[in-house]
Formats: structure tokens, sequence, C-alpha cells
């Protein structure tokens, strides 16, 4: 009884130095040198695991591949068609931004992250990267994927790599505006890394599916138009003051590799 | 000189686990996602060593997945390393024996108490920085934590009928204090 004492004397005393030391900073070198070493370990295991998960797809039989090459066929014509209409309305753009003397470049500044390992506690859904304050990356920061997708926001920032919560995490908020008639506002909330919903939206103003939703611009350090999806299905319950409506995110996030992350604007 | 090795190859495996489990383990889809690799390893070894340093081995495995983790330093480390020592115990002076059953009996235990004491930290931490939005409903974490215990305890015990099938030192037998 007594050893046992003693073991749970000493191994609590040497926990609580260690956590004491790290909180005034004597750790610092000896945490940073094991994130580089593991960071770089689950970096290489990371890479190899999405290259076996972005394997090209295969069919069943003939006829399937038949039909999803007819599929992609159609896809890219429509694109072509597309593509010229989006020429025509971007240079109609520059020219009424051009009457109205607006800057039209955003000129956001980014550093790009390589994302190295996950932390898939139920309390995070955290994705780690492998650049930190020493390129400029700070707490708050937002990241993107592809044209303006936002993904998420960094929690903490180490020298060389950064810990990054994304979106449906259930701690993760931002303040938004859907893209309808009254460009209402509200709180886009994660849910335990499963699902994305926007909140406090108010409960006369139209909410339709399919509307986007973009971030508002109202919170520092986050810029105003990162898009962050599109509207699922809308909740509403009458005498509530206001509605709910559940998002499907614009990013994937589970097939996340890249990421641009927001460091001026 | 040869327990210097002996700790510097530990070290190693686990600092390599730690790598596989970020890189690989945490990105599989749900809900193999769950497994805890830290458990899964640290069990399988106390079976196999019946040692104690099992317990430091916890402390190094839960500080390098501290250095990663979101939440306040010294959470995960706390409740994990107490929760290896009090299996430890358990399996010295209350289990006592080597069978699948009580390997998994002692898994999902370990479990149990490892989750037990990560969300009272956290509740307290929320308590302690008076963050609403850092509450969290527990009841939302039962499926999360369900997968958890359950794929890592049955890691566990196949781990324990393949060490059975290859070393006689697994027959089922009290085990040396």
């Amino acid at each position: 009884m007594r050893s046992r004492a003693r073991s749970l004397f000493g191994i609590s005393t040497v926990i609580l130095t260690v956590i004491f030391f790290h909180y005034f900073g004597f750790l610092y070198q000896v945490e940073e040198f094991f994130r580089r070493v593991i960071g770089f370990g689950s970096g290489k295991i990371y890479a190899l695991t999405s290259s076996v998960e972005s394997a090209p797809e295969s069919f069943d039989t003939v006829d399937a591949c038949v039909a999803s090459l007819s599929n992609c066929r159609t896809l890219s014509e429509q694109m072509e068609i597309d593509r010229a209409a989006f020429e025509l309305l971007q240079e109609e753009n520059v020219n009424l931004r051009n009457q109205l003397h607006f800057i039209a470049e955003r000129g956001f500044i980014t550093v790009g992250a390589d994302v190295i390992g996950k932390n898939s506690d139920p309390v995070g859904n955290i994705l780690i990267l492998n650049r930190g304050s020493n390129d400029g990356i700070f707490a708050g920061a937002p990241a993107i994927v592809g044209g303006g997708l936002l993904v998420g926001k960094v929690v903490q920032a180490d020298p060389h790599t950064s810990l990054l919560q994304l979106a449906n995490d259930n701690r993760s908020r931002f303040a938004a505006t859907i893209l309808n008639r009254e460009r209402s506002i509200g709180l886009v909330e994660g849910g335990y890394g499963i699902s994305v919903e926007m909140n406090f939206i108010p409960q006369n103003e139209t909410v339709n599916i399919g509307d986007q939703i973009i971030t508002s611009g109202l919170e520092t350090p986050m810029p105003r138009g990162l898009i962050i999806g599109r509207v699922e299905s809308v909740e509403k319950e009458p005498y509530q003051p206001f509605q709910r409506a559940v998002l499907h995110p614009a990013a994937d996030m589970d097939a996340i590799a890249q990421v641009s992350v927001i460091i001026g604007y | 000189m040869k327990i210097f090795f002996r700790v510097m190859f530990l070290f190693f495996f686990v600092i390599l686990f730690t790598c596989v489990w970020i890189g690989f383990f945490s990105v599989l889809p749900y809900p193999f996602s769950q497994i805890n690799v830290a458990f899964l390893l640290l069990l399988s070894f106390l079976l196999w060593k019946e040692s104690g340093i099992v317990v430091w081995m916890s402390f190094a495995f839960h500080f390098f997945l501290e250095l990663f983790t979101a939440s306040a330093f010294g959470i995960v480390l706390f409740s994990g390393t107490m929760t290896m020592l009090i299996v430890f115990w358990l399996y010295q002076f209350v289990i006592t024996n080597r069978s699948w059953y009580a390997t998994l009996f002692l898994s999902v235990l370990a479990l149990v108490v490892y989750r037990i004491l990560f969300f009272l930290l956290i509740f307290l931490e929320g308590v302690w920085s008076a963050d609403a939005a850092g509450g969290v409903s527990l009841s939302s974490f039962f499926p999360f934590v369900f997968w958890e215990v359950g794929l890592t305890s049955l890691g566990v015990v196949a781990i324990f009928f393949v060490l059975n099938f290859f070393s006689r030192r697994m027959s089922t037998a009290l085990i040396q204090r």
C-alpha cells in the first residue's frame, strides 16, 4: 500500500513538474524538437496515405467505364460553354468596377501549408500543418482551399507547425452572411466533426435551400467573402426568435492535403 | 549499458507509433479513426512484459500527443499516465490472470477510466476559462467513445491471441509479481 502511494506521488510530481515547466516556457526547445521530429515522420506517412486514397477510380464492368467516360465528355462540353459565359461576365464585371472606381483584386497575403497529420480526438477536429509562426501564421488566421473555400481557423501557431481547427469542429465559430435577399447574418458553428450549422438567423428573414453562405467580415482577421457552404435544410420553429440552417460545407473536410492560410488582406 | 539501449529503443518505438497514429490511423475512415493506438500498444506491452515501465511509456506517448492537441497542456498527459498507473495496479493486484476475457475487461476499463478523467479535466478547463463555447455535451461523445472502447479492446484481444499463438509466455496463468 505504501509503495503504491509512493508511486502515485512520484508520478504525479513528475506530471505536475512537466506542466509547470511547460507554462513557464522551460520546455519550449524540447517540445519544438519533438514537434519537428514527429511532424516530419507523420508528414511522410500522411503523404503516403493520401496518395493511396487518391488512386484512380476503378470500374466493375466495361459498361460502367463507358458510362463514366460519356458523363465526363458531357460535363466537359458544359464546362466549355460555362467558361465562355464566365469570360463575358468577367469582362463586363471589370468594366463596371472600373466605372465605379472599385478595387478589383482582393489582394490576400497567404502562406501555403501541407497537412502532415490529423488529431481525431472526439473533442477536436484538428489538422496539423507544416508551417507556423516563423512563416507568419498566427492564431485566428483563416485557411482556405481552392478559390476561397473556407476550411477552418488556426488555433495554435508554434514556430514550425500549427494546428488548424476545421469548420465542422464543435468549437468552431464563424460570423457569416447568407447570400439571400436580406443578406441575413448569423453564426456558423461546427458539430463534432460531422455537420456545420448556421444559428441565430432572424426568424422573419427568408432562407432557401441552396443559398450560399460566406464569411461576413465582422470578425478580425476573417475577411469577407470566403465561401463556407450552401444551405441544405432550414429548421424553423414558431415563436422562436431565430431559425437555424444546416449547411453543406463547400470544402471536402476529409480530403485536404494543402491549404492556404490568409495572414493579411 | 544494456538498460540504456533498451530505454532508447522504447523511446524510439514510442516516437514511431506517435507518427503512425497522427499520420495514418487518424485519417482512416470513421469509425476506425477512433482506435486508440496508444492504449492498444501499451496494454499489449503490459500483457507481454508485465513491467511498470509501461507507465513511463504512457507518459512519453501522451506527452508527444500533447504537442499536437489544441486543448490545455496537461489534460491528455495527466489522464493517459494516471490511467495506465491505475490499470497496472489493477492488473497486478485485482485481475491477476492472463486470459482473453481478463484482457478484454482490462482494456474496456482502461479506456473508460481514461475518458472519464479526460472529460472531467475538459469540463474543469471550460469552467476555469469561463468559455461557454468550450463546454461539451457528453451525450454527443458517446458514439465516439463507444467505437473507441469497442475497436481498441477488440484490437488488444486480437493481439493477445496472436501473442498467445506464438509464445508460451502468454499462456493462461497467474501473473508473476
